[in-house]
């Protein structure tokens, strides 16, 4: 065998096939996808690999394969620390066995390896409680975004005060890039705090919750909210002014509560970090 | 080659930072030579790991290395990866640009592993054109580490020591020696690990890495998990004599230790150094304000 460009990414597909083989490498040699690549059985892979003096040719490569499917673990480990936590050890480790398999990195950057895992609990409907733990997931993926996000320096209560109230109908308020908001049918950032504080979470009963995840100070912070606060904050970073937000919330007479308490969830906000830029749309 | 076309300083001892380490780093600004950051670890990020660079950035020399360039694969060259490498070792101020000679992944997956490539002149053809390619993307040369093998191709007909050292001189590019590597490849593979260190070419070795291992039995796994053992050290005194001395950095990546551990490790370098080597110790910038991690 020759290592033209076309021979040696033929070999090269052969290795990674043996290695992320969920079997192992034994498995792997002997699958139908890589009897295509090359028909050789684990006794005859002396054709394409050396042995040692200590290891045979399948041993060499099961140290390869071995080792992979730790480097997967470990790293969703550190994007789903509470998920983990919450399915125990063993669970979590099949759990990114199997999803890994379905959506293996593609990236350079190991860092993006679990963006598709509140999808895929989602569409693992043979799992117990995968709604519940889909969301969980959702969760620690918006920490991931929140802590990744470039940074954004906050505005302040005083560029707040100095906004003159005529003006604050027409203002669109930008946020920074690292706030994420999130809506979850299941009381999941009271799970989280739990799990983290080592305390009994919470039952997994569905309870409509509404977060904020944040970065301030490069910390990222979590802050739960009701829905009317949720909705509000979901229009302003859609783009929305605060007077266009105002009546596409609120209905005839409680128009004068809702703005009354956007004053005082403003300054929470902005005290908080969410916003970045203050813009004011130019009238007719 | 004029070997004096590389001129390659030696900016002392330091090590490699971890995530573990950075508020300890930025809290007491140990008395380290210099940083080496993986590079991967402030790509794609914008939040805390560019503040803490840039931190270290402003009081540190530091050298960037790198896991996913994936330079002998036979998958194009990400050259998404390239640019943003690129931009990140100009805000670093980077020393110099290091990654292994391997492949990561083919097929449009990443097994985040550095595989081995046969050593053969095929092989060494394709990988000098993409090395080339890479160092006019980066507009500076590219030092390729040798990695820690556990497998062999037959269809290798040159020993790595030969296959480095015209992978060197054909894409002019540079070395980064792991010793640590040499020898786990020396156990793994049975070859003379000193035979090794005297057929590469000394010149185009831009610095050394260290690291600790650990023992399975039938082979050797870089763990980066512990000390260094001795043998690993008389490779080091042993390359140090033929480079001239070089930067040395020491990894550290699993059960990582306390800071003070792990420097005291690197530091361990000073006692196989012998004379002559001459060291540039770059002017530190102490720290004036309080982080805020």
């Amino acid at each position: 065998m020759s290592d033209s460009p076309a021979e040696l990414s033929r070999l090269f597909q052969w290795v990674q096939a043996v290695v992320v083989h969920p079997d192992g490498a034994e498995a792997g040699v002997a699958s139908a996808e890589v009897q295509e690549l090359f028909g050789v059985s684990s006794d005859s892979l002396e054709e394409l690999l050396v042995p040692s003096k200590t290891l045979t040719p399948l041993e060499r490569i099961g140290v390869y394969s071995s080792m992979y499917p730790l480097r997967m673990r470990s790293a969703l480990s550190v994007d789903y620390p509470v998920l983990k936590e919450t399915l125990g050890e063993h669970h979590f480790n099949h759990l990114v066995d199997e999803y890994v398999q379905v959506h293996p990195s593609r990236h350079p950057n190991l860092n993006q390896l679990g963006r598709h895992l509140p999808v895929y609990l989602k569409s693992r409907k043979d799992m117990e409680d995968n709604q519940f733990l889909a969301e969980l997931a959702e969760l620690e993926l918006a920490i991931t975004y929140a802590f990744d996000a470039a940074e954004s320096p906050p505005l302040s209560v005083d560029d707040l005060t100095g906004l003159p109230p005529e003006r604050w109908a027409d203002a669109i308020f930008h946020p920074i890039e690292a706030l994420q908001l999130r809506a979850f049918r299941f009381p999941v950032n009271r799970h989280f705090q739990a799990v983290r504080d080592e305390k009994p979470p919470p039952l997994r009963r569905r309870a409509q919750s509404y977060v904020a995840i944040y970065r301030r100070d490069y910390r990222v912070w979590r802050s739960g909210m009701d829905r009317s606060q949720y909705r509000m904050l979901r229009l302003l970073t859609e783009g929305k002014s605060v007077g266009e937000a105002l009546m596409k919330e609120a209905s005839g007479s409680d128009i004068q509560t809702l703005a009354a308490q956007l004053r005082n969830w403003f300054r929470d906000w902005v005290e908080q970090g969410f916003f970045t830029r203050i813009e004011i749309e130019e009238g007719e | 080659m004029n070997p004096s076309h590389w001129n390659l300083p030696n900016l002392g001892i330091g090590v490699g930072l971890r995530t573990v380490h950075y508020r300890h780093v930025l809290d007491n600004s140990p008395d380290v030579d210099l940083f080496e950051l993986l590079s991967e670890n402030y790509m794609r990020t914008g939040g805390r790991p560019l503040y803490v660079l840039d931190k270290v950035a402003e009081r540190y020399p530091v050298v960037m290395h790198g896991v996913s360039m994936s330079i002998g694969s036979t998958a194009p060259l990400d050259m998404t990866y390239l640019k943003e490498l690129k931009a990140l070792a100009k805000r670093a101020g980077a020393r110099l640009v290091s990654d292994h000679v391997c492949w990561t992944g083919v097929a449009g997956r990443n097994v985040h592993d550095l595989l081995p490539l046969p050593c053969n002149q095929q092989v060494l053809d394709h990988l000098v054109r993409r090395i080339q390619t890479v160092q006019n993307v980066l507009e500076r040369p590219l030092f390729l580490e040798n990695p820690s093998t556990y497998m062999a191709f037959t269809t290798s007909d040159m020993p790595e020591w030969e296959f480095l050292s015209r992978m060197c001189e054909a894409a002019d590019c540079g070395l980064l020696l792991d010793l640590n590597n040499i020898y786990v490849s020396a156990v793994n593979n049975g070859f003379d690990p000193k035979e090794y260190l005297r057929g590469i070419p000394h010149h185009r070795v831009g610095y050394f890495h260290l690291a600790g291992h650990t023992d399975a039995g039938t082979h050797l796994i870089d763990t980066h998990s512990d000390h260094a053992i001795h043998p690993v050290w008389e490779l080091y005194e042993m390359a140090h004599k033929l480079t001239g001395g070089r930067t040395t950095l020491y990894e550290w990546d699993e059960d990582i230790p306390e800071f003070e551990v792990l420097h005291r490790e690197a530091l361990k370098a000073r006692q196989y150094m012998g004379g002559g080597a001459k060291v540039v110790t770059a002017e530190r910038v102490p720290a004036q304000e309080t982080p805020h991690v």
